[in-house]
This record gives structure tokens, sequence and C-alpha cells, in this order.
């Protein structure tokens, strides 16, 4: 078995690109991965593209072949789909293939182009990652996150105002990044006011609509960042099929499984990349992984945005600021783990979740 | 993506389908008036909650009708729909 480094990382400004496709992103962000790593495109070995909906609104889907022709490749390339996990599967195929000895180098690319649509047509296209009993109600990923929120807050004895400090903690730590596509401060109260999409979820809750790509050289060359662990599991991907909506159990799981793989503890991890396509996945995905007690995210989350804890969460702003391109996240999440490196953090997880927890992606990168 | 008419045989597809109309169920979770998630026994659903009402967890709601739902890209299709008993 190999050790698997990332040796190499591109990644496009997330927002929105007129008059480019998800091909001409996936390129560049491929072609700036390519040109860090010095590895040829000759000598890669396969390439993912991580990517959901190319076929439901361009009516592209082979998205591997394109981009492996435009980049000088002519190894196998295969394009993943797992909804909003589809990067960070791409990520996980690639990292096995390199740890397996299938492959020394691996190109994994995540691509999305969604703001040539309306957010209707979007939204639409998106819930192909529920069940079709659910999507058949016209009820849109807004809404279903809604129940979610509606039930942890019952649960817990909350109101809406716990899911302001961690929406409020990522557009301010994403104001320095220039890959995002959010530079701008916003108060609880402008958060709390902002214009309801699906009670109690509002608008400054949710993740946006973004045009984006993020690449990685995976091999077997020593680099300074070394991949880990790489797990995954699927789970029930309706609310209909959940046992309890207050958590994703298959967090949980996949968590056990990487840190095992790692061989190190939740305590080892110095910054996380956590899946915050809603507020109320913050809080769920907190929780899931043990940083703080069921019901208790906001509070963590508080003392984060008051300067008072140590812990690292999506230090250039989550999906919620950074940007959501979905098939792109999983794979930029690894590249801000990677880039974040210091000799005072080394040890990062990114927790990548497609659908409503239909599929679940944890990768654990260290400073080699 | 599922027509009207995928949907509608995806309903019938089970006899005992649990949307037909006149069906008592419990409200697990609800949105405060868009969407619930409702359980019958062992079976759980997500319906749309019929414009102007609300219903809250715990609540006994009522399949009353198939309502109209046009969903985001325009085209129509036809949920049960829950009117809350009071």
């Amino acid at each position: 078995m190999n050790s698997v480094f990332i040796n190499g990382t591109g990644c496009t400004k997330f927002g929105r690109h007129d008059g480019l496709s998800a091909v001409d992103l996936g390129v560049f962000a491929g072609a700036e991965a390519l040109s860090e790593s010095g590895i040829s495109p000759a000598d890669i070995d396969v390439l993912y593209v991580g990517n959901m909906l190319g076929i439901a609104l361009d009516e592209q889907g082979h998205l591997g072949a394109i981009i492996a022709e435009k980049l000088g490749i002519s190894a196998a390339c295969i394009r993943t789909e797992a909804a909003c996990a589809s990067g960070g599967i791409a990520v996980h195929l690639g990292w096995k293939d390199v740890f397996a000895g299938f492959a020394t180098n691996a190109l994994v690319i995540g691509t999305e182009k969604m703001t040539d649509h309306s957010s209707a047509t979007v939204n639409q296209a998106l819930m192909g990652a529920t069940t079709e009993a659910e999507s058949s109600t016209g009820i849109t990923f807004g809404g279903l996150y809604a129940l979610i929120a509606q039930a942890y807050m019952k649960k817990h004895g909350h109101d809406a105002t716990v899911f302001s400090p961690g929406m409020q903690l990522m557009h301010r730590q994403a104001t320095e990044n220039t890959l995002a596509q959010f530079h701008k401060n916003f108060s609880n109260k402008q958060i709390e006011s902002s214009q309801m999409v699906s009670s109690p979820m509002r608008l400054l809750h949710a993740a946006p609509i973004t045009d984006g790509a993020a690449a990685l050289v995976l091999s077997a060359k020593k680099s300074s960042t070394q991949i880990t662990a790489s797990a995954t599991k699927s789970g029930p991907p309706g609310l209909s099929n959940r046992a309890d909506l207050t958590q994703i159990l298959t967090t949980s799981m996949v968590l056990a499984n990487a840190l095992n793989q790692a061989e190190i503890s939740i305590s080892d991890i110095d910054q996380y990349c956590l899946h915050d396509c809603f507020s109320i996945s913050l809080s769920l995905a907190v929780e899931d992984l043990g940083l703080a007690k069921r019901g208790q995210a906001h509070s963590l989350l508080e003392t984060m945005l008051q300067r008072e804890s140590e812990i690292i969460i999506n230090p250039w702003g989550g999906l919620k600021a950074f940007g959501h391109p979905v098939g792109a996240t999983g794979v930029r999440q690894l590249i801000t783990l990677a880039r974040n490196q210091t000799d005072r953090v080394k040890t990062g997880l990114a927790h990548n979740v497609g659908g409503t927890g239909g599929t679940v992606v944890i990768h654990i990168v260290k400073k080699a | 993506m599922i027509s009207p008419t995928q949907q509608n045989r995806l309903w019938q597809k089970d006899k005992a389908f649990i949307g037909k109309s006149g069906t008592i169920l419990h409200v697990t979770t609800s949105n405060s008036g868009t969407w619930a998630l409702t359980q019958l026994e062992a079976k759980k659903h997500i319906f749309p909650i019929m414009p102007g009402y609300t219903c809250a967890e715990g609540q006994r709601v009522k399949i009353i009708m198939m309502r109209k739902n046009i969903l985001p890209d325009g085209r129509i299709v036809h949920a049960p729909a829950l009117m809350p008993l009071l």
C-alpha cells in the first residue's frame, strides 16, 4: 500500500463566471494543480471529475474525457456523481487508486457551473439528490433542511437565533479570502431579518449558488501534505427513512472509520472543513463530530466568534461564504486544509455531505 | 426528473399508499406552513400543507385532496396535501 500525498492544488475564484463553462473552470483548476505539482499530464494515470449538475443543467455529462483532452491527458477518465459530495467521492476514488498501487499519480477535479440558470431551475435540479417520493411533493433542499431545523429546535428548546453565530462566523472568515464568493460581514440582526426561504431557514442561513472548480494532484511521491484517511459511507437519502432528524448518524460512523485509518483521535485534529450548506447542517456537523454536546453547537460557534476558542472551523468561510459549486466543494475543502497548514496547524479534517446525508465523505490530512 | 405520470404510478404502486384521501397522520416535524414530515405506524412521508394552514409537531392531520403543486421549473404535479385537524 502506498502513502498518498497532495502534490498540487488548483482552485478558481468561486462566484459567478459569465462565459465560462464547467469544462473551462475544471481545465483552469486542473492546469493550476498540474503546474504546482510539476507532474506532466502524460504521467497522470487516472482522472476523476466530480460534478453533479452537468447533465441536468447543461446536458453535458462526459466531463472526464472532455477535460482530459484539453489538459493533454489520455489516461482513464471518470465523472463521479454523489450530489454535493461528488467532489469528495472523486478524491476518495483517486486516493484509493494511489493507495492500492493502481496509479502513481491521480488528478482529481471538482467543477460546477450553476449561475447560468434561474435559482428555481437549479433548485429543481438539486432535488435529484433526494428520493422520488420527496422531490415529487415539490419540496426543495431549503424545505428539507428547514424540517430538520424545526425538529432540532423543538428537541433542544431553541429558537432560530441559535443559527446566527455560525453564519456570522463563516462570513467573517471569508473576508480575507480572495477566492471566496462573498467578502462581506453580516450582523445577527441582518441574518435574522433576511428573506425567509423555508421557515426557519432564511436567505443568510443558506449557501449560495456558485460557479467554481478545484483540483488536486494526488501522488505516491512524497510532498508536504499527506492524506492519512479517506472514508465514506451511504445513509438514508430521504428524511422519511431517518430514525432521528437531529443528527446524521452516517457522519459519526464515517468519522470512526477515518480516525481508525489515520490512527489518531479527534483531539489530534487542528482544523476542520465542515459541510455548512445550511446553518442547521453546520450545527449537525459540529455535534456529529463530537465537537459540542447535542444542541450546543451554537455555544462553540459563539465562542469562536468572540475569538475565545482554539478550534478552527472553515477557516476560509465554508460553503456559506466561500461558495458552494456543488461538485467542487469536496475537492476545495482539501485545498483549504492543505494551504492553511502551518507548523502549528498540522492535521485537518474535511467533511463533505451529499443531499441530507445520503453520502458522507471524510478525509484527514496531515503535514508530512 | 419525475413526470406527473411517473409520480402517479409511484403513488399507486403500493395499494395501501399512505397518501390515500382521508388518511389520518401524525406530524413528526413541520417547517411552519409549507411541508410536514408525517407518520402513520412505521411509514413516514413528506407532504405539502394546504396553503394558509400550519401544523405543528404531534398534531393530527388528514390528507384531504390532491393539491396542485407547481415545481420550481414550472411543471405541475399533484401531491396529496394535509389539512390540520383541530
